[in-house]
């Protein structure tokens, strides 16, 4: 009994709810469509009641404060208090009122952005101290990358127009066909992995305990 | 003249934070990078709560929907993966979650990844180009092949290696892109800053 | 003269951040003006929107959040630029307040109103959560029964667009502006193999290595390629804005990724013909 709770009804659930979504893309029963849209419809409201990352944040951060973790525990404070101030303030006024979305532009926003684009510097720095022609695959590497830097610019094709050219035929050639292939590859892998988790062979999502 | 908007001058300050790590790290970014974890975190309790609300609460209240109780009851049990006893409720909601994410991400895979990519492949073999997508799929395919003993056997190894240059090639192309993308995202910024703030051009 | 490749090998990372930065700064100041050779995957992309059927509903997908906004809102700004010159109904989907507030910004930038299109009759803001790829089945299967509401609070059943509207068949184009892959992909998944619905995508030029078999396929029927895509999509808009303006400083700032590596590459086998130093 305890087993067939704690374990093998899920993964019944799992198997379920997987093959009404499979059926869905592959028939035409107006019946496995509506279930299939109740369970879309579940999904969305399950995914808007789980916010086990937040909690984990503020778990870590809380510990942080709690124990005056020296250099860190203000930023940790700090952190929190953002967090509690975001989550109310977007309940409060809403948020998709004009004063949460200028809270969005001038915080979130040039953040995000700068955060993900400091990457630039790093890049350079890195292409710089790595990228050496040491051998026959690198140096083909680099040559592409040249080509398609080149090709990418409005300096170089204004001045030879085949820059460009070399760079389209680059994309249609080398990068559709191997991307092509990792694809194909991912794609059968994911079927793969799809077909033994609703089958119950892939179980590591329902986690486990010592004993268990 | 320099911009007079409050927000504006938020924006810069933030950007320059951000910007600041890359020479040293400091307390200045690592202000904005709190700062930045926060405003994620909180910014997704509000939001998911609006569309629970809209999605969920509303409809149950108002149109009789009561069904939508189960999802909610669902979500709940997620929570108790903190429990040492009652851990193995979470699996409920946990299986519920990973049955639909892998129906929907696994049904159309074969048809768009699979099918569709080999049509796609084997249907221009009429031009010099399409030839040579079609070898750098098949050996670009046997590169990633590890189940079969032929690594040191030809013509095995010889189409490996053509397959392994075709996606270094590819993968320098990649890179170039990469570069434009990235740099790309710190002009934005740039033009922010000069534009926007300090309002050096118009 | 050996320590002259090693010192080639070696610059230090401080010069190196602040010849990018001057790079990046220079050409704003002093723009350098180049003409842009339009793509043809920005032309594919172009013409799939044109070719539009009139009253039919475009989905467009604004989901670049903070990181891809400097590269992207243009190009959403110059798409909505040629929607709302074209007689279809526009419905604006995204799944966080970020993007909320960039889609908000479109409409203060290009002015809606001077197309004559108004709010809940030519276009419309709905957001949603949940998996990508739930909502991408929700909103073109499922709309009106699960999503009750648009972002400004009022019935989606009471909007004049959806008088009539019959969820999937009314659907012309999905248009989407990203920088997930598995979001991207997952348009292909919904939108093309689910239902047959015209797909036109834009995202972060790194992400088109990993997307351009889907085009050569047929799948997508044309793409924005990043700021280079961004740029071209304003010029074949007639609305030059800010991918314009960066395409051009690209060229400085790329010339001395360039000068980076072969600076690299000479001091590493300047160094090796000597038979010394970092290999």
């Amino acid at each position: 009994m305890s087993e067939l709770v704690r374990r093998n009804v899920p993964l019944i659930i799992t198997f379920l709810v997987g093959m009404v979504m499979v059926l869905e893309y592959y028939t035409v029963s107006p019946e496995i469509m509506a279930v299939a849209e109740q369970i879309n419809t579940w999904r969305v409201i399950l995914y808007a009641c789980v916010y086990l990352g937040t909690i984990n944040l503020l778990r870590l951060h809380g510990r942080r404060v709690m124990r005056r973790t020296e250099g860190q525990w203000y930023f940790s404070a700090w952190t929190i208090l953002i967090i509690v101030a975001y989550a109310v303030l977007g309940l409060y006024y809403g948020v998709e009122s004009t004063n949460y979305r200028w809270m969005m532009d001038n915080v979130n926003v040039p953040l995000g952005s700068t955060m993900y684009a400091s990457l630039a510097f790093y890049m350079a720095a890195g292409a710089y101290r790595v990228l050496r022609a040491r051998n026959l695959g690198v140096a083909l590497l680099l040559a592409s990358a040249f080509l398609v830097i080149m090709g990418n610019t409005p300096l170089f094709p204004a001045m030879f127009p085949w820059f460009a050219a070399v760079r389209n035929w680059i994309f249609d050639t080398f990068v559709v066909g191997s991307y092509r292939a990792i694809r194909i590859g991912v794609g059968l892998g994911g079927v793969a992995l799809g077909i033994r988790t609703l089958f119950g062979l892939e179980t590591g999502y329902l986690g486990r305990r010592r004993g268990e | 003249m320099v911009s007079m908007d409050i927000g504006v001058w938020i924006a810069a300050f933030f950007t320059i934070a951000a910007t600041s790590y890359v020479f040293k790290d400091n307390r200045v970014f690592k202000f904005a990078e709190h700062t930045f974890i926060g405003t994620a975190a909180g910014y997704q309790v509000a939001w998911n709560l609006t569309q629970l609300n809209r999605i969920g609460i509303e409809p149950m209240m108002n149109k009789g929907m009561f069904q939508y109780v189960f999802p909610i009851i669902l979500g709940l049990t997620v929570y108790t993966q903190y429990h040492k006893d009652y851990y193995w409720i979470a699996r409920y909601g946990v299986a519920f979650m990973v049955g639909q994410g892998m129906g929907m991400a696994m049904r159309a895979k074969v048809s768009s990844d699979f099918i569709v990519q080999l049509q796609a492949t084997t249907a221009p073999l009429t031009n010099i180009n399409g030839i040579l997508v079609f070898v750098l799929v098949l050996t670009g395919l046997l590169h990633f092949v590890f189940t079969v003993q032929r690594v040191d056997t030809e013509p095995f190894s010889t189409l490996v290696k053509i397959g392994r240059y075709g996606i270094l090639i590819a993968l320098g192309a990649s890179f170039g892109n990469t570069v434009m993308t990235r740099l790309g995202q710190y002009q934005g910024r740039m033009i922010f800053l000069i534009r926007d703030w300090l309002a050096l051009i118009s | 003269m050996s320590s002259i490749f090693e010192k080639l090998q070696d610059i230090p990372r401080g010069l190196i951040f602040g010849l990018v930065i001057i790079a990046m700064a220079y050409p704003i100041l002093n723009p350098i003006g180049l003409p842009i050779t339009v793509g043809q995957t920005s032309k594919d992309a172009f013409n799939a929107v044109d070719e539009t059927e009139d009253g039919s509903f475009v989905v467009f997908h604004v989901q670049y959040g903070a990181g891809g906004k400097p590269t992207l809102q243009p190009a959403a700004i110059a798409v909505s630029h040629h929607l709302f010159q074209k007689d279809v109904k526009v419905i604006y989907f995204v799944d966080n307040p970020v993007d909320l507030a960039n889609t908000y910004e479109i409409f203060d930038k290009l002015d809606p109103a001077k197309y004559g299109k108004s709010y809940g009759e030519d276009y419309v803001v709905l957001s949603l959560t949940g998996p990508f790829l739930t909502q991408a089945a929700i909103v073109l299967g499922n709309l009106i029964e699960t999503v009750p509401k648009d972002s400004e609070e009022n019935n989606l059943v009471d909007l004049p667009m959806f008088e009539g509207y019959t969820e999937t068949e009314d659907i012309g184009l999905v248009f989407q502006l990203t920088t997930s892959g598995d979001v991207s992909e997952g348009w292909v998944y919904q939108a093309v193999s689910r239902y047959n619905i015209r797909l036109v995508g834009g995202w972060l030029s790194m992400m088109t290595s990993s997307m351009i078999p889907y085009y050569q396929a047929g799948q997508i029927l044309g793409f924005i390629d990043g700021s280079k895509g961004a740029a071209d999509y304003e010029v074949l808009a007639n609305h030059p804005g800010d991918a314009v303006m960066i395409t051009d400083i690209l060229s400085l700032t790329q010339l001395i990724y360039l000068a980076l590596i072969v600076v690299g590459n000479i001091g590493y086998f300047g160094a090796k013909s000597l038979g010394e130093g970092k290999s």
